[in-house]
């Protein structure tokens, strides 16, 4: 029989060797069993924040930036908004994305090593993509169709790609390029145009997975990326009027081409005389029906 | 796949959801298992006094997994402060409750053993604190009992939610708790496991050893356990269809748990271990009575061994959401 004080240490080794019986046999089993190739995935970026403090001593003040950066443009430019660095990406720190040397007033110690753009396609696979390296190319709950894939593999690859910042602006400074159109012009669209890229690219359908089952091209009935909603009536062969307008398209149009209509008049519309068939477009227009 | 945490956490969770179990059996046999008919009651005395020691090792452990925590320790503390955090609240639960911990085990050890209480009353380094060996030890005890088993109800459950708050990121760690409620089933599915990898080790195996499994509500244990094990099968099954029907990330987890690269581990471990051997076990042991040695000696370990599993499955199978 058992002393009775010898429950509380056999209850925690019975623990422990638990324990170690789990750490040992976890592997062993692995190994018996065939392995799928593993994913490859990234060293873990380093966490830098509490060493990027000098950084910001500098950089968010205008007086100290002005000891060293006598142009006003470029004083502008590197001058940091106090706010920026309570972003989720400004609360990493400078130095976790743009490297530099830390803990030093040495101006120039301190930019050794720097990454002037981590978003860069020479960077990013080493600084974005430890975070993001699994980002959708089809978002469509935002009707959204973006060319993440090429990208992505082109930074892993050492094409030349855009950078992550060409959409997404410099995420931890505050720019949303991406958050409207203007901005995404500015940074794509331009781009897009000068190195030739295919026009069907700079449509809509470039970046929007068309959210209705039609093939129509997205800027035949949309007339504004601001008011995307309202469509174009202009082009509606009749105009749209009374309970006319209150009607959504495919009330009466067919999907996905809107060629033919699903109803004719007589859907709705009571024939008042014997004479003729229930095409009432043979003999009446909309506008003067009688 | 996360990489970032692995057996480390799991064994930490998985110390944590014992030490808070442990506690609250103890305290329900305290208070509803006739713990005053026996001088001597494996059950509340295995529960009560490790406890504390498994959560220690357990912050231990954590604290040595966080990098600042080993190379700047004193950051810990602002841990504290930090209240709309989890880990705030986690910090806080443990602070508490293993200080309460440590003192309901040493009263239940008083209580076991007189003789050990003779001796500490008759040391003359201790002699200040004669006022308290003036307290009615049982009674003292079961206030311990009770604020430790609302700490600990905290702590198993906060387990769950620690993982859940990551939840956003890794879609398998915020099921919810039946869809469209917005309450993850994490922490339930860990506090069901923390009770059952606890009766495992005080009722299954300890008690089998000490006390030949029989005592006057063995019957009744064992219906609660294997309740206990009915519902973290159910939970378990929840969380996978779940991730499956949810699709994406979630879905991609389940697959790596249920045909995937763990899958042997699931199968072996979780389907096996935790389930179908210990309902056996049980099914056994209630319509007993109680454990034979070899049923109590096996399902107990292999519970302890599925609620280890169960921890490090979950963690290492968390598929990241896309960001």
């Amino acid at each position: 029989m058992l002393p009775r004080w010898s429950v509380i240490p056999l209850a925690l080794a019975l623990v422990g060797g638990i324990i170690g019986l789990g750490v040992l046999v976890e592997p062993l089993i692995q190994k018996v069993v065939a392995q799928p190739e593993p994913t490859p995935t990234p060293a873990l970026l380093k966490y830098r924040a509490p060493q990027s403090w000098e950084c910001l001593s500098c950089h968010i003040s205008r007086d100290q930036l002005s000891q060293t950066v006598t142009d006003a443009a470029e004083l502008e430019r590197l001058w940091i908004d106090p706010a920026e660095i309570f972003s989720t990406h400004g609360r990493l720190g400078c130095m976790t994305c743009h490297g530099g040397t830390g803990d030093t007033q040495d101006v120039t110690l301190a930019h050794q090593g720097l990454i002037p753009n981590p978003a860069d396609y020479r960077e990013a696979a080493k600084v974005c993509l430890h975070c993001h390296n699994n980002v959708r190319t089809d978002i469509p709950e935002k009707h959204i169709h973006t060319p993440h894939e090429r990208i992505l593999t082109g930074m892993r690859e050492g094409w030349e790609v855009c950078a992550c910042s060409n959409c997404h602006g410099p995420v931890a400074h505050g720019a949303k390029p991406i958050a409207s159109h203007e901005g995404l012009a500015a940074y794509c669209i331009d781009c897009h145009q000068a190195r030739n890229v295919p026009p069907e690219r700079l449509k809509c359908s470039g970046c929007h997975i068309i959210p209705h089952d039609i093939t129509l091209d997205c800027e035949v009935c949309h007339r504004s990326t601001r008011t995307w909603s309202s469509v174009r009536l202009a082009v509606h062969p009749m105009e749209l009027t009374g309970a006319h307008a209150e009607l959504s398209c495919f009330e009466c149009h067919q999907r996905p081409n809107f060629m033919g209509l699903q109803n004719a008049c007589s859907a709705c519309h009571q024939r008042p005389h014997d004479f003729g068939d229930d095409n009432c477009e043979r003999c009446h227009t909309p506008e003067g029906f009688r | 796949m996360q990489t970032a945490w692995g057996w480390l956490p799991a064994i930490y969770l998985f110390l944590g959801g014992l030490g808070a179990g442990s506690l609250l059996i103890a305290a329900l046999f305290e208070f509803y298992g006739d713990r005053d008919r026996y001088d001597f009651f494996p059950i509340p005395l295995a529960g009560a006094t490790v406890s504390g020691p498994l959560l220690i090792l357990g912050v231990l452990l954590l604290i040595f997994e966080l990098g600042a925590g080993r190379r700047e320790p004193w950051r810990i503390l602002y841990m504290f402060t930090h209240f709309s955090s989890v880990m705030t609240w986690g910090v806080w639960l443990l602070t508490f409750f293993i200080p309460i911990a440590l003192i309901y085990g040493f009263l239940e050890v008083l209580d076991t053993f007189p003789a050990a209480c003779q001796w500490l009353k008759g040391r003359r380094w201790l002699r200040w604190t004669a006022f308290l060996w003036n307290l009615p030890l049982r009674r003292t005890k079961r206030v311990f009992a009770g604020i430790g088993s609302a700490l600990a109800v905290g702590v198993a459950i906060y387990t769950g939610i620690l993982l859940s708050a990551v939840g956003p990121a890794i879609p398998l760690w915020s099921t919810p708790i039946l869809p469209g409620v917005h309450l993850p089933l994490m922490p339930l599915l860990f506090l069901v496991s923390a009770l059952s990898t606890a009766d495992a080790l005080t009722v299954d195996i300890l008690t089998t050893l000490f006390a030949g499994g029989r005592f006057r509500y063995s019957r009744r244990t064992h219906l609660i356990h294997l309740a206990l094990i009915t519902a973290e099968a159910l939970l378990i099954s929840h969380l996978l269809l779940h991730a499956f029907g949810e699709g994406g990330a979630a879905a991609e987890s389940a697959r790596q748990i249920v045909l995937g690269q763990h899958a042997p581990v699931f199968w072996i471990f979780i389907i096996l271990l935790a389930i179908i051997f210990p309902l056996v076990g049980h099914i056994y042991a209630a319509g007993l009575g109680w454990h034979m040695l070899a049923s109590g000696l096996s399902s107990g370990i292999s519970i302890l061994l599925s609620g280890l599993f169960l921890r490090y499955l979950i963690l290492i199978s968390g598929v990241p959401a896309f960001l």
